[in-house]
């Protein structure tokens, strides 16, 4: 082929402008004008609003549900995986469009569901409430609503990667000897790991930030349901800008820190792909 | 271990896969299963191993119904088309995991994967992990693993199907060698004719989940029970022939017909390697002309068409005076003694140099 033309030097050169200023505009200025507020009147403000009592409780909740939901997710996601593609069952091709679904309703609509089973005057609300046992407005419903939401992602990709591993290393195991437990430890799950990893990182970036379906289940109590996204948007309705761009520096700071470390999974999970 | 399979069959959602299949396997033999792909040979190789479960009939190692028996609790080894190797595993780990899951000592088990290694011939390389092995390495890190826990039977499916030619051969002799040393029962997978020719000590043909026969490599090539058999080890011409005073006839070619009836219509086997091709002047059998020449290297195959209009296939030998001689145009004198007659099923019997 001839060298490029002066034209399609142009064309080129532009086509990188607009992909950097579209970058520019839609991510790099909002992001710097966050941390610009986080830090505009220096490191001890940014500490003290980010230690506020509220804050703090909120951060720590926030922490909470995602170390929870992550548990959770890992193990009922990876089993559900295993299930879906391994294993044939009348049923099976609905439960797989359902593992979809979170990604299909709105987080809020999520919400609305748990309270209209979980709420006072739910179906199961009411069986819960005569043991004593508070769903809604509390610790269990946020976790579910997060729960919901994440589902999806551990299970896509162990899925995936189940797929692509097939069946032939752990009938190879059983061959050997090996029962399924041995065959689960040994075979499939350092299979899956790269897969799983991804998925766990997911659900925790997305737990971190969800916001409306925990809104709703909730109920937005300041120092005792409230969330690090709740506080944010609290503090930035009682007109504390600092303290709602503080505690987004640090959601922004531990996304950023996923991101990463999800590039670095990528890497590895290509890598042992390749290495087929 | 011998192996004894009665009346196997599978099916797969209605569909049968494999159809009351019946064969014994003795004590220290390697028997090749031989047909087209998706004859349901890996199948029964796969019921034997216990990954399938039968639909009907039975499997009995050393006498011994093993229809409930888990795969763990068979004694049997088993290498993959494509050879499964434990990816996130060394060369030595792979080699060492079904002694790991026995808990063998940890001494008893280096050594015997050192002793494998060295079997195999792929000392040093314990630290690889498989895909920065060569294909031909990584088939032979399967078959060190599989023998590691000392099975009785060995499994082979399609075990040289995906290395190059070259390598291929070198593997054939290499486990034939192997297994003559190892005093194991095997069977293998192959839909390669030479290969189970080769290797084998019996072929059991498989065709649609069927035994079409059971022999060794010289009674299935030269007295193949079915056309199929017939057709598909080694080459072959089929004319269609009617049988007139007990003798197959087609064109100037005629053979004994025994246990037909005169005005039966049949086909006619003949391998290209029994048909005698004469450039002498008598004319006491049917006359043709070469068509063409194709050279072979050991042989030419040599395309004929005879007075009659019939097409067949010759293979010359090097040692045969006309193989440096013979043109193409030449007129030759044909002369078949060798064939095999089987009952015409379909009409449309193939005629022609289709080899």
């Amino acid at each position: 082929m001839a060298t490029p033309s002066y034209q399609s030097k142009t064309a080129k050169f532009t086509m990188i402008g607009i992909v950097f200023l579209y970058f520019t505009v839609f991510i790099i200025l909002p992001i710097g004008g966050m941390f610009a507020g986080a830090f505009a009147k220096g490191l001890p403000a940014f500490w003290r609003e980010l230690t506020r009592p509220e804050a703090v409780h909120a951060i720590s909740l926030t922490f909470i549900i995602t170390a929870i939901v992550t548990v959770l997710n890992a193990v009922f996601g990876t089993v559900l995986a295993i299930l879906l593609v391994r294993h044939h069952f009348p049923g099976a091709a609905l439960l797989k469009g359902i593992v979809d679904l979170p990604f299909a309703v709105s987080p809020v609509i999520a919400g609305f569901m748990l309270i209209l089973l979980y709420g006072p005057k739910g179906l199961l609300g009411v069986f819960f409430d005569a043991w004593g046992i508070k769903i809604v407005y509390a610790l269990p419903g946020m976790i579910l609503a997060t729960l919901f939401v994440t589902l999806p992602f551990v299970v896509k990709e162990v899925s995936l990667v189940l797929q692509e591993i097939g069946t032939e290393q752990e009938q190879a195991a059983t061959i050997l000897g090996a029962g399924p437990w041995r065959t689960f430890w040994r075979i499939t799950l350092p299979g899956i790991r790269w897969g799983l990893l991804y998925g766990i990182t997911l659900t925790v970036a997305r737990s971190l930030g969800e916001f409306g379906a925990v809104l709703v289940v909730s109920g937005n109590i300041i120092n005792r349901t409230q969330t690090a996204t709740m506080d944010i948007y609290q503090a930035y309705s009682d007109y504390n800008e600092l303290g709602s761009y503080a505690v987004a520096a640090l959601l922004a700071i531990i996304s950023f820190a996923i991101l990463f470390s999800l590039e670095l999974i990528k890497k590895k999970k290509e890598a042992a792909s390749n290495g087929n | 271990m011998a192996i004894r399979l009665q009346n196997l069959t599978k099916k797969f959602g209605g569909q049968g896969a494999v159809d009351t299949v019946s064969f014994q396997v003795k004590q220290g033999e390697l028997v090749g299963l031989l047909g087209p792909s998706g004859g349901g040979k890996s199948t029964i190789l796969r019921m034997i191993a216990g990954l399938e479960r039968p639909t009907g009939g039975d499997i009995f190692l050393n006498g011994q119904s093993v229809n409930n028996l888990p795969p763990q609790d068979r004694g049997v080894g088993m290498v993959f088309q494509h050879y499964a190797l434990f990816k996130h595993m060394t060369v030595a780990e792979n080699i060492a995991f079904g002694l790991e899951v026995r808990k063998s000592p940890k001494a008893a088990m280096k050594e015997r994967v050192r002793e494998l290694l060295a079997l195999v011939g792929l000392e040093g390389l314990d630290n690889r992990y498989p895909h920065q092995l060569s294909g031909g390495q990584r088939q032979r890190v399967a078959l060190a693993r599989s023998l590691a826990p000392r099975p009785g039977i060995l499994l082979l499916d399609e075990p040289f199907g995906a290395v190059d030619a070259k390598i291929r051969r070198e593997l054939r002799e290499w486990l034939r060698k192997l297994h003559d040393e190892m005093h194991m029962t095997s069977i293998f997978v192959t839909h390669d004719q030479e290969e189970a020719l080769e290797v084998a000590d019996r072929i059991v043909i498989i065709n649609q989940g069927r035994v079409e026969q059971v022999g060794t490599p010289k009674e299935i090539y030269d007295h193949p029970e079915t056309e199929f058999v017939a057709n598909f080890v080694g080459p072959v011409n089929v004319l269609a022939a009617e049988v007139v005073e007990g003798k197959a006839q087609a064109g100037p070619l005629k053979i004994k017909a025994p246990g037909f009836q005169n005005g039966d219509r049949v086909n006619l086997v003949i391998r290209p390697g029994d048909v005698v091709l004469e450039s002498a002047e008598e004319w006491e059998y049917g006359t043709g002309e070469v068509k063409r020449l194709v050279f072979l290297g050991d042989m030419v195959k040599a395309d004929i068409e005879t007075d009659s209009g019939h097409c067949l296939t010759a293979h010359l030998s090097r040692s045969n005076p006309d193989f440096d001689r013979l043109q193409a145009g030449d007129r030759v004198n044909i002369k078949v003694d060798m064939g095999r007659i089987f009952p015409r099923v379909l009409e449309s019997g193939m005629d022609g140099w289709g080899i």
